[in-house]
């Protein structure tokens, strides 16, 4: 390589500095959603789903047993009750959750423009991957 | 910036760091005896029949807060919780073990960080062991607080280009894919199996650790033709010396394989897969090792997404104990990173092995019913 390219080279892609920006500023927004949720819950401002008192009986148990314990629906169920102090945790958790998809849609437009098309691709791969992980289709199986 | 070096103070912060591990010891030791006692307790009859009349009580509330009165008056006779309850009552108030777990897991992001390994490793076995929540929500609260500390570490790494996009890709693409199955594996097997291999696994780990000695700068002669068509090479800037290292992997496609395996273990044990990635990216393709660890923290912020979106939707996240890990274990990231200017990590790397031999031990021998 010479000497320019190495200049180059050094700095982070542009793609790359994007995804970093999305990442930075996505967790932030996460965590802070993820704090207040939870003083909600904890400080019974929201009531929960789960009475607090009742949890220390039901988290030594499997989580088939807790969710028909809770009447806590799978997948995406739980949008219908996030009204619920207990719930409403799962927004700051879903988002930081879904964080990496945003960041890899935007990656895989930023590789387009660049014409990287083998990487594009891997990132459109990616996605689709973890919006069927996302999506609650996987949710067969479990004891 | 650079530290003056203060022998005084570098004394007192190992001793620090020592008693917090002592008194982490202790303190594990102390709550799995209670904890054993407790279970012994709760299998007498009359404490059965003590706690079902409670039971009653408290699934008239838990149906009554759902708004179903038809669940409710069928509650009288059985509720869904008295039904498939075995569970010893535990005496204490709710808040006690998410507390405990918000200073346990402050402790443990201390020791982490000095130990040079993820929180996920640390957190599941000894979570798992000696705190009394089932396995289904430790590793679903392991993978939240390995993933929350990836994408706090993630954006640094990506900007400094110690984590490197064109590695990091396939390898994600790969390891996210095998940790969906990884997960739906670990939530589909009995949980003593999965105790069992996780067991299993915490000691290899241990193993690793021990044997394991990471190379600086591995020597690439020819990068081959895999590595090539995805590009994994690059330069970065060494910051101590202000040198610029160029670098390139090999044994490309044995490094992808293998992460067909890390992803089905962080998947199926909710571990994080720090352990794993840095030897297969350092050691075995060659990448360097600034590169190999910011690049594996990244990688972790993807493959922990996909499996922790399995157990998230299979229920198996209780927000009341898994958000106290993630707030504890980062807070005592923070102030671990500033404790490592002046500790010896080395000291820490062993006992924190110790520990995983003696975690490892304990989930073998829950899983094995012994």
């Amino acid at each position: 390589m010479t000497p320019v390219d190495l200049k180059t080279e050094i700095k982070a892609s542009p793609a790359q500095l994007h995804y970093a920006d999305t990442l930075f500023y996505g967790a932030l927004l996460g965590f802070v959603m993820m704090l207040i949720t939870y003083a909600l819950y904890v400080f019974g401002i929201l009531e929960p789903q789960i009475p607090l008192q009742e949890l220390p009986r039901l988290w030594s148990q499997d989580a088939a047993t807790y969710r028909a314990a809770g009447t806590i629906p799978q997948g995406w169920g739980w949008l219908v009750l996030v009204g619920k102090g207990d719930m409403c945790n799962f927004i700051g958790v879903a988002f930081l959750a879904a964080l990496t998809i945003f960041c890899f849609v935007q990656l895989a437009w930023n590789l387009g423009k660049a014409r990287q098309w083998l990487m594009m691709s891997i990132a459109i791969a990616e996605v689709l991957v973890l919006s069927l992980a996302a999506s609650g289709i996987l949710v067969a199986g479990a004891h | 910036m650079t530290h003056d070096f203060c022998p005084f103070r570098a004394g007192a912060t190992n001793m620090v760091a020592r008693l917090l591990l002592l008194a982490v010891f202790f303190w594990l030791a102390g709550q799995s005896a209670a904890f054993s006692a407790q279970t012994s307790t709760g299998n007498q009859p009359a404490a059965v029949l003590a706690r079902s009349g409670q039971d009653a009580i408290s699934s008239q509330v838990l149906l009554a807060a759902t708004g179903n009165a038809a669940h409710a008056s069928a509650a009288h006779t059985s509720s869904p919780a008295q039904a498939l309850d075995p569970a010893p009552a535990d005496s204490h108030p709710w808040w006690f073990w998410p507390l405990a777990l918000l200073f346990f897991c402050f402790i443990l992001g201390i020791i982490a960080v000095m130990a040079g390994v993820g929180g996920g490793v640390l957190f599941v076995p000894l979570v798992s062991g000696f705190f009394p929540f089932h396995l289904d929500f430790v590793r679903g609260a392991g993978l939240l607080v390995a993933l929350a500390g990836a994408l706090a570490a993630g954006p640094g790494l990506l900007r400094r280009n110690f984590a490197n996009l064109r590695l990091a890709l396939p390898v994600a693409l790969i390891a996210s894919t095998c940790a969906i199955a990884g997960a739906m594996l670990g939530l589909a097997l009995p949980t003593n199996i999965v105790q069992t291999c996780l067991g299993v696994t915490i000691l290899g780990i241990a193993i690793l650790l021990l044997l394991s000695k990471n190379s600086v700068r591995p020597v690439v002669t020819k990068q081959d033709g895999l590595s090539l068509a995805l590009g994994m090479n690059g330069v970065f800037l060494e910051p101590s010396t202000g040198e610029v290292v160029e670098w390139k992997t090999h044994r490309t496609l044995m490094g992808l394989l293998l992460f067909i395996a890390i992803g089905i273990m962080a998947g199926m044990f909710g571990l994080g897969a720090g352990w794993a990635n840095v030897p297969v990216l350092n050691l075995l393709m060659g990448a360097p090792l600034k590169v190999a660890v910011g690049t594996s923290k990244f990688l972790l912020s993807i493959t922990d997404t996909s499996a922790a979106w399995v157990y998230l939707n299979q229920g198996c996240v209780i927000p009341l104990m898994a958000i106290p890990s993630i707030v504890g274990l980062m807070l005592g990231s923070v102030v671990g990173v500033r404790l490592l200017a002046w500790a010896k990590p080395k000291f820490i790397r062993y006992m924190v092995i110790m520990v995983l031999f003696f975690a490892g031990a304990k989930a073998l021998l829950k899983g094995l019913g012994w």
